[in-house]
């Protein structure tokens, strides 16, 4: 009895003591991952730190603008292209559908003047009308109308001066 | 149990019982058994101390296990890593761009006497070295020193050539070296360091203890884009009309934050060494000059403030002024009485000195003092000029400093007091750090609402139809005053050589920037019929400036204009 009883406390002896060895290899080779990440956590900030001085160095302003001079053959924009959304009425109800072009060039967008509304399919042009009624948001009562009617007035009539000299200016009023 | 049992404990009198069991076997003789009991006794002391620490360790075991074990700290002590800290903090500019920063890089040094053969080895490095001559290596590695720098701060791309090379007795030293991403473009604010780090300029030697010890970069007020907008056309005017130099400044009128700050000609702050004195010079903040009509701004200012004015108003300025030995001229005269509106528009001299006289010596050196332009400007900048005034101030010197002669301030105090007189009359110091929340917003009164209303007017119309028309920027409001000033040179006004600027606020009907451009000895151009003024000069600067800026600072073009503070005076004007 006395045996049986010295015996299975040895085992268990051995058995917790090779469970502590385990577990303090497991704790040794964790600290060693942990010490390679802090190793690697330092050494990609320096990385950052260089990048950003770098990033900051390529976006000289000057070489940006060379660089679009060069490469993209953009101008600066005029005042004549910047508008507000305010200043664009909200769509009379009987207006018929909404032209592609018109709202393009009220969004500020740059468009050449060569995208005629004619090729604009109206899947585009019920698009286009929800952007409009939610840019008028005062008076949103101006739907789309699904189907397409052709224009009872001619073009941008009913519009005020400025926006008419705004969109002229861009090339949007023949 | 028998009465031979000694202990009243029961565990020992079984002992006992088991014992006297045995004796019927073993026999024992008085002395044995006396050892025996001695030993046995001698076994019972020992076994209780120990049984006693066992437990004591037992019971510790649990406590720490199971008890103490509870409140152990889930995570790791060590759960972040020691961030990465430079030897001195960043400069960035108000939107987080880096404009000055510090990076580990690594210098080549050499221990001379492990050199076997200095010529070999210094033509080999010349050939991979940028900007080491092989004379000057080849003296270096001659010289028998345990250490010698080759070059500090070389390129990794260096570093791996010379890795490459392969000789004994070179080797590496990290280090740490200020790098300037843009170079030049605000190298008069941000400043420079030493070789080993230390501020020895602009905001870099301001900010020194801040820096060194900070882990936060220094937010500045500036915006790299308009720094870069305002540089390239002050360069652009520079270069047209053979400028030495020129400055330019953007103010937010409502939190006195320089949004840019330009001085013509720069240096890179790299090589600061090798820059001339005069490129190295701030012209915004340290150069002082005699700024011209645009004082006519403080004047009229002041004539409406204390009341010694309206704008009805009319002065005689026909006839030049004269005062001791001094006769006023108007440079463009109109035979006959000016309104304050007119005087102001067509930058009379006469109409602006007949004002000045009624106003004072005393009443304007006691507003030009609130404005600001008596004393050095409190920017954080360590160039700061101080203000030239006369002394003493008699009458004559009050009638030139009202049309701005006789009076030497920066260009930094002038777009201070301009925003005063626009912003509804508060001054308030300008900064070059960026504003945060809940700031304290030191302010003084100087001139009430409604002069500020007026003077914005003014100056509105001063670009609609007066001198400074072509600083026009459509839909932006621009209002603003030219200013052209002989420059002194050796005690007399030189006829050739002159200051051109143009100081503007927009947009006028709530004025939120003021932009002041300035030319140094512009030469008249054929484009421009021989004239160097402000209004042909610096006032297409401050145009070109506002029109590229003005959607970067979120100001949208408008199509009416300032309400005309009087109605009828404007018809007149349109139709003279």
């Amino acid at each position: 009895m006395m045996r049986l009883a010295a015996l299975f406390w040895l085992a268990v002896a051995a058995i917790v003591a090779l469970f502590l060895f385990h577990v303090k290899y497991e704790v040794q080779h964790l600290e060693d991952r942990l010490e390679q990440a802090h190793a690697q956590i330092n050494r990609d900030q320096v990385a950052i730190h260089i990048l950003e001085a770098e990033w900051s160095h390529l976006n000289r302003p000057d070489r940006i603008g060379r660089l679009a001079e060069k490469h993209l053959g953009l101008q600066s924009a005029q005042t004549s292209q910047l508008a507000s959304l305010q200043i664009i009425p909200s769509r009379p109800l009987d207006a018929g559908p909404v032209e592609a072009g018109t709202v393009q060039a009220s969004t500020g967008t740059n468009e050449s003047p060569g995208t005629e509304t004619a090729q604009q399919t109206p899947a585009r042009e019920e698009e286009s009308g929800a952007q409009i009624a939610t840019a008028s948001a005062p008076q949103p009562s101006a739907k789309p109308s699904a189907k397409p009617v052709a224009p009872v007035k001619p073009r941008h009539a009913d519009l005020p001066a400025a926006v008419r000299t705004t969109l002229a200016s861009m090339g949007s009023l023949r | 149990m028998t009465g031979q049992t000694i202990n009243c404990r029961p565990d020992l009198a079984r002992a006992a019982t088991r014992g006297q069991a045995d004796r019927r076997t073993l026999v024992f003789d008085g002395h044995r058994k006396q050892a025996l009991e001695t030993g046995r006794t001698r076994l019972l002391v020992a076994s209780i101390v120990f049984a006693a620490a066992f437990s004591v360790i037992g019971l510790r075991l649990l406590d720490l296990a199971l008890i103490q074990g509870g409140s152990e700290p889930r995570l790791a002590g060590r759960e972040t890593s020691e961030s990465f800290r430079t030897s001195r903090a960043d400069i960035v500019d108000r939107n987080g761009v880096v404009l000055a920063t510090t990076l580990p890089v690594s210098s080549l040094a050499a221990n001379a006497r492990q050199i076997a053969n200095p010529a070999e080895v210094a033509g080999r490095l010349a050939t991979v070295l940028n900007g080491v001559h092989q004379s000057k290596l080849r003296t270096l590695l001659s010289s028998r020193s345990r250490f010698v720098w080759l070059k500090r701060g070389i390129t990794p791309r260096e570093k791996q050539a010379v890795i490459r090379l392969g000789y004994p007795g070179l080797f590496f030293k990290r280090e740490s070296r200020r790098f300037y991403p843009h170079g030049s473009l605000a190298a008069h604010i941000v400043g420079f360091t030493s070789i080993d780090g230390d501020g020895i300029g602009g905001l870099e030697l301001a900010f020194d203890e801040m820096l060194k010890g900070g882990t936060q970069p220094l937010e500045l007020a500036l915006d790299m884009r308009l720094q870069h907008i305002l540089t390239e056309e002050l360069q652009r005017a520079m270069t047209r009309f053979d400028g030495v130099g020129a400055a330019g400044l953007v103010l937010d009128v409502h939190t006195g934050e320089t949004i840019a700050m330009v001085s013509l000609p720069s240096f890179d702050p790299k090589h600061v060494g090798s820059a001339s004195m005069d490129a190295r010079f701030n012209r915004a903040t340290l150069g002082v000059y005699e700024m011209g009509s645009v004082f006519k701004i403080f004047t009229t200012a002041m004539a409406l403030d204390a009341g010694v004015v309206d704008l009805r108003d009319e002065y005689d300025a026909s006839k030049p002024l004269r005062v001791a030995r001094f006769t006023i001229n108007d440079f463009k005269p109109k035979d006959r009485p000016l309104s304050i509106a007119e005087i102001f528009i067509y930058s009379s001299n006469i109409g602006t000195a007949k004002m000045a006289i009624d106003a004072g010596t005393d009443l304007q050196r006691d507003y030009l003092d609130r404005l600001g332009l008596l004393k050095a400007a409190g920017i954080e900048l360590p160039e700061v000029g101080t203000p030239m005034l006369p002394s003493p101030w008699r009458d004559i010197n009050t009638i030139t400093i009202s049309y701005g002669h006789g009076l030497a301030v920066t260009p930094l105090q002038v777009a201070n007091a301009v925003a005063t007189v626009v912003n509804g009359g508060k001054w308030r110091p300008s900064t070059l750090i960026k504003r945060r929340e809940g700031d304290v917003d030191v302010t003084h009164q100087v001139l009430s609402e409604t002069t500020s209303r007026q003077m914005r007017w003014l100056m509105r119309l001063g670009v609609q139809h007066g001198t400074g028309g072509k600083a026009d920027a459509r839909g932006y409001l621009v209002g603003g005053k030219t200013g052209t000033a002989d420059k002194l040179r050796g005690g007399s006004y030189s006829d050739d050589a002159r200051m051109a600027s143009f100081v503007s606020a927009f947009p006028m009907d709530d004025p939120r920037y003021v932009v002041l451009a300035m030319v140094d000895e512009p030469k008249g151009i054929e484009e421009t019929y021989g004239y160097a003024t402000g209004g042909w000069v610096a006032a297409p600067v401050v145009r070109e400036v506002i029109r590229r800026a003005a959607p970067l600072l979120g100001v949208d073009p408008v199509t009416h204009d300032v309400e005309p503070e009087q109605p009828e005076l404007l018809m007149e004007v349109a139709k003279r």
